[in-house]
């Protein structure tokens, strides 16, 4: 009891994901070795070896703060999503994935009995004369091992679990990811549900806004590697797509300034319900033909454009948010 | 797999171009889920997705004939957008041809129910529709 000055406990983990985030925490560098000094952190995968027991241990609401990272694609994800929330006063999803599925969330627009025989049969690269595929159960030495089973759809971490804070990137930049850690620990919170990044889209901070002109056309569409854009234009005013209009900002421009346009792993912005369709609507309404003829030529140069619309958010689209719920359990 | 039920038919009609001399009491018994709206151009994608996601089988506008819009370009910039969003649909495997934008001029508005007839048989020529989402 007289432990008076007890560290808070924190646990990192990762769902369906990349290690991404967890690097860039890892980037925090010396911050991080100060955050370490002030708490307890229990769990963090990536990182530090520890034991799911010790967390199943742990009393409900006794972890400060869970930092979780990745979508949710099989069981295993939503179980450790559920014993993690249950353990921890505050959640915040970290990262694309966790806030809105994330690239994985692009797999949705396969279905899965399709992915599976593609990873497991017609991949050029896979050689399976036996056509074997992965089983919910097997024996090994007399034991039965299990395996998570493989959900329908990706999805993201507040279709699983109450989230309290979000806070999108991909990964999320350092400086929000400190900031975000130090408000949620200070008791200092902010509204509950809310994203810890500015609510404006990534244009209004971006340095090469100034090279817009004031009626912004597209009369031609090139992709980023067909072109060499200079580092001060903007990428739509030249053609190249860049979801800078549609995407909140906060990211740093980290991509804009490696010459690279914005593939929007911040999502939408603010009150947007839908990233895609809005950044799709925008798009449209710059391309600026001569004649039908051309305006077919233009919308036709655009490679891809629901992988344009889905990349980080299709599992939180209005086509394609799906409940957990509703996913099987079982194969 | 076709059923005998009706397909569930979303119209937009531009009120600068469709019906708007006709009795539109008449006009909307005639014409289920019509939505008059006072430019073509300002229908939303999101109005469009959630009616499909909302499980509607197609979506028809009626706008005004090319370059004669009343806002000057409403009927170019719903083009566009229709366009890009059908390639939305295919991605989420809901055929493209079932939003589809026709042009013209009608202020009896009584070919409206005929143009959603031929857009219905249209319909009941694709495949059956998935939910969006979901797994076959
Ligand atoms: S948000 Fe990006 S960096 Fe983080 S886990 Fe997902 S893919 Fe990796
Ligand atoms: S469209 Fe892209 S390059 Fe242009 S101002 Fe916006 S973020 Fe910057």
């Amino acid at each position: 009891m007289s432990q008076a000055r007890k560290k808070a406990k924190i646990a990192i983990y990762w769902l369906g994901a990349c290690g991404g985030c967890d690097s860039a925490i890892v980037d925090l560098g010396g911050s991080l070795l100060e955050l370490a000094e002030k708490v307890e952190i229990v769990l963090w995968p990536a990182v530090l070896d520890f034991k799911y027991d010790r967390i199943r241990s742990l009393a409900d609401n006794e972890l400060a703060l869970t930092i979780m990272s990745g979508c949710v694609r099989n069981s295993e994800h939503r179980e450790m999503a559920e014993l993690l929330r249950a353990k921890s006063r505050l959640v915040l999803a970290c990262g694309a994935c966790a806030c809105f599925g994330g690239t994985p969330g692009l797999a949705n627009l396969r279905q899965k009995g399709d992915i599976v025989s593609w990873v497991y049969g017609d991949a050029p690269t896979v050689v399976n004369p036996e056509g074997e595929r992965p089983q919910p159960t097997c024996r090994v030495n007399g034991a039965e091992l299990r395996l998570p089973a493989f959900y329908d759809h990706v999805h993201a971490l507040h279709q699983v679990i109450e989230v309290d804070y979000y806070l999108p990137g991909c990964p999320p930049p350092v400086d929000l990811l400190l900031g975000a850690i130090s408000a949620l620990l200070s008791g200092k919170l902010p509204h509950r549900g809310s994203t810890l990044a500015p609510q404006k889209p990534l244009c209004d901070s971006c340095p090469r806004a100034a090279s817009k002109p004031a009626r912004l056309e597209i009369r031609t569409i090139h992709r980023c590697h067909e072109v060499e854009v200079d580092p001060t234009d903007c990428f739509l005013a030249k053609g190249v797509i860049c979801l800078g209009p549609a995407t909140r900002g906060g990211c740093g421009g980290t991509c804009l300034a490696a010459n690279t346009p914005c593939r929007g792993c911040f999502g939408p912005v603010e009150g947007v319900r839908d990233a895609g369709a809005r950044f799709l609507s925008s798009l449209a309404a710059l391309i600026a033909p001569e004649d039908d003829e051309k305006l077919r030529e233009l919308l036709e140069a655009i490679a891809d454009p629901a992988g344009y619309g889905c990349r980080f958010t299709q599992p939180v689209s209005i086509l394609g948010e799906q409940s957990c719920a509703d996913d099987n359990e079982e194969e | 797999m076709m059923t005998e039920r009706h397909p569930a038919i979303i119209v937009f009609t531009c009120n600068f171009g469709w019906g708007y001399q006709g009795d539109r009491e008449s006009l909307a018994l005639a014409i289920a889920n019509w939505l008059p709206v006072t430019c073509c151009g300002s229908i939303e994608a999101e109005q469009i997705l959630e009616a499909f996601r909302s499980g509607a089988d197609g979506i028809l506008i009626l706008a005004c004939p090319r370059g004669e819009c009343h806002y000057h370009e409403g009927d170019s910039q719903i083009y566009k957008r229709v366009q890009l969003i059908k390639q939305l649909l295919a991605a989420h495997r809901i055929d493209p041809e079932r939003l589809a934008i026709e042009f013209g001029r009608d202020p009896s508005g009584e070919a409206i129910p005929a143009r959603v007839t031929g857009f219905a048989r249209r319909l009941g020529q694709l495949d059956a529709p998935l939910a969006p989402g979901g797994d076959a």
